[in-house]
């Protein structure tokens, strides 16, 4: 996963209750706001998983809306966000073990899936303690591996990424 | 036996009929005419029967009757079965919707409308994919609409149905399929020309795909850079650092309830710090800028930084993409891992 700093403009609605005459506290609500928005997002599929907001550029003027009373305050700001990208090469920890693959952790994406057919010359060796083998190295839960990202898809329901690994490859697998 | 109608047509049938009872010859001699509207089970049967010992040669006496298949039969069968001609299989599928619908008889397995999926293809000819051994995996709670395959539920409605729209279905299913791996685009692989990448997916309790990707284009599969616009790529040292300064402004700024930061900041946090192999992030992009020069990616070196290799065979191992501008870039990246091998920070 690739970080990126990315240049960002989001609209924060501000309701009447926090527009007080004090010009400092309306900045920070503007700012309460967006943090909010921006966790409550958690990510998108352009930027990636949102980490943190990290330099605030401007706040442009704000526009009343005329039905509801609330003020729309135009922000632009610069984020820190973790995309996965295809073709990268990733290191992550061994959380599930299942006969057809293995589920991985890695950073913030829960949902990294290695099949067993791109494992090669690993067996599946089930019982109590599951994990694949080969030769002299075990690939059990909580297993530190280095993997390539083969690709990943956005998942619109649970706003969070799905990627597939592969072990095919030089310098790939348990480190 | 009294010569009937039928029976004067098929001299060679003469042998093989039964007795024909009163109420049925007089059936024959109303001549009803094609399509037949008023037809018994019975009639039926022997009519598939017969057509099904004529196509299969029994009658041999009757060479000439038997033509050579056309181009269409021979396309259909693959839908039909090699048993009966499309004609009789079309005929046979209207009826069977009446009168089995009527009668309450689940085709059986010998019925030629039933689409044999071992035989059905789509019509481009394409593998169909649902042919492939599903694999289940039922484990966990997310759906798995997006990725390539779908075979299984395909699978079985093309099995259930026994009516006309069974071929849709079956061409339907497969472009389907075909489109919902449009769908995952990213899933889609500049290497488009290798056919039948299958990826398995199986989480949830859709989920149930196989996997048959070529290990070969596994390790060659180049570094996507699907950056957003107005966005800068950060290096694994470079994020820790400002990471880490948030961090630090987050244990005043936590204690104000209000104040929300994303969910997924400490595990990231913790993701970059292990991730960083190095002192300073500054030296890091120090090291690597000159290789910019030589037509290295932003993207190449950020990998390069986060992967943090000791050899350059591992680099070129790693990101395939640089393997082409070899021999302009090997000595620069050799001077620069050893300086970066002076940087790294001890583990």
């Amino acid at each position: 996963m690739v970080f990126l700093l990315a240049d960002m403009s989001w609209n924060v609605l501000i309701s009447p209750d926090q527009l007080s005459s004090k010009g400092l506290l309306l900045r920070k609500s503007i700012l309460v706001r967006l943090l909010e928005d921006i966790a409550n997002r958690k990510a998108s599929k352009e930027h990636g998983y949102y980490i943190a907001v990290n330099e605030l550029k401007e706040i442009s003027e704000g526009k009343v809306r005329e039905l509801t009373g609330d003020v729309l305050f135009p922000v632009t700001f610069t984020c820190i966000t973790l995309k996965p990208m295809k073709g990268e090469i990733l290191v992550g920890s061994v959380e599930k073990i299942l006969k057809h693959g293995v589920f991985l952790k890695s950073g913030p994406i829960e949902n990294v899936f290695l099949s067993e057919k791109t494992m090669n010359d690993y067996k599946y060796i089930g019982g109590e303690n599951p994990m694949f083998m080969k030769d002299h190295s075990k690939l059990e839960k909580d297993t530190v591996l280095r993997f390539k990202a083969m690709g990943f898809r956005w998942m619109e329901a649970d706003r969070q990424f799905q990627l597939l690994a592969t072990l095919a490859g030089d310098f790939l697998g348990p480190l | 036996m009294k010569p009937t109608m039928m029976q004067t047509n098929r001299p060679a049938l003469q042998g093989l009929r039964r007795e024909p009872n009163p109420a049925r010859a007089a059936l024959r001699r109303r001549r009803i005419p094609q399509p037949q509207l008023f037809l018994t089970v019975e009639m039926l049967c022997r009519g598939r029967i017969r057509r099904r010992r004529r196509l299969s040669g029994m009658y041999s006496s009757e060479g000439g009757r038997e033509t050579k298949p056309s181009a269409w039969d021979l396309w259909s069968q693959q839908f039909v079965g090699t048993g009966t001609s499309t004609r009789t299989w079309f005929q046979e599928k209207i009826l069977t919707v009446h009168l089995f619908g009527l009668l309450g008889a689940a085709p059986t397995a010998s019925a030629p409308w039933k689409l044999d999926p071992k035989q059905t293809g789509t019509p481009n000819g394409r593998q169909n994919i649902s042919a492939n051994a599903p694999i289940v995996l039922s484990d966990s709670d997310s759906d798995s609409e997006g990725f390539r395959e779908e075979p299984t539920p395909t699978h079985s409605k093309s099995n259930g149905k026994a009516s006309s729209d069974s071929l849709k279905t079956g061409g339907k299913a497969s472009s389907d399929s075909l489109k919902t791996g449009g769908k995952a685009s990213s899933f889609s692989n500049g290497e488009a020309g290798k056919g039948g990448k299958t990826f398995s997916a199986g989480k949830g309790g859709k989920g149930s795909a196989s996997t048959a990707m070529p290990a070969k284009s596994d390790a060659e599969l180049k570094l996507e850079l699907d950056m957003p616009s107005n966005s800068r790529i950060l290096m694994n040292c470079e994020a820790t650092e400002l990471l880490q300064q948030i961090h630090e402004h987050m244990a005043i700024l936590s204690e104000d309830p209000k104040i929300k930061i994303p969910e997924s900041f400490d595990r990231t946090f913790q993701f970059a710090k292990e991730g960083n192999h190095f002192t300073s992030a500054k030296s890091v992009k120090e090291v690597l800028d000159p290789l910019k020069k030589s037509g290295v990616t932003d993207g190449e070196i950020c990998m390069i930084a986060n992967i943090g290799p000791e050899t350059i065979e591992e680099v070129y191992a790693l990101v395939p993409s640089l393997k082409a501008t070899r021999s302009l870039n090997e000595d620069l990246i050799t001077e620069a891992l050893t300086a970066l091998a002076n940087i790294k920070a001890p583990k």
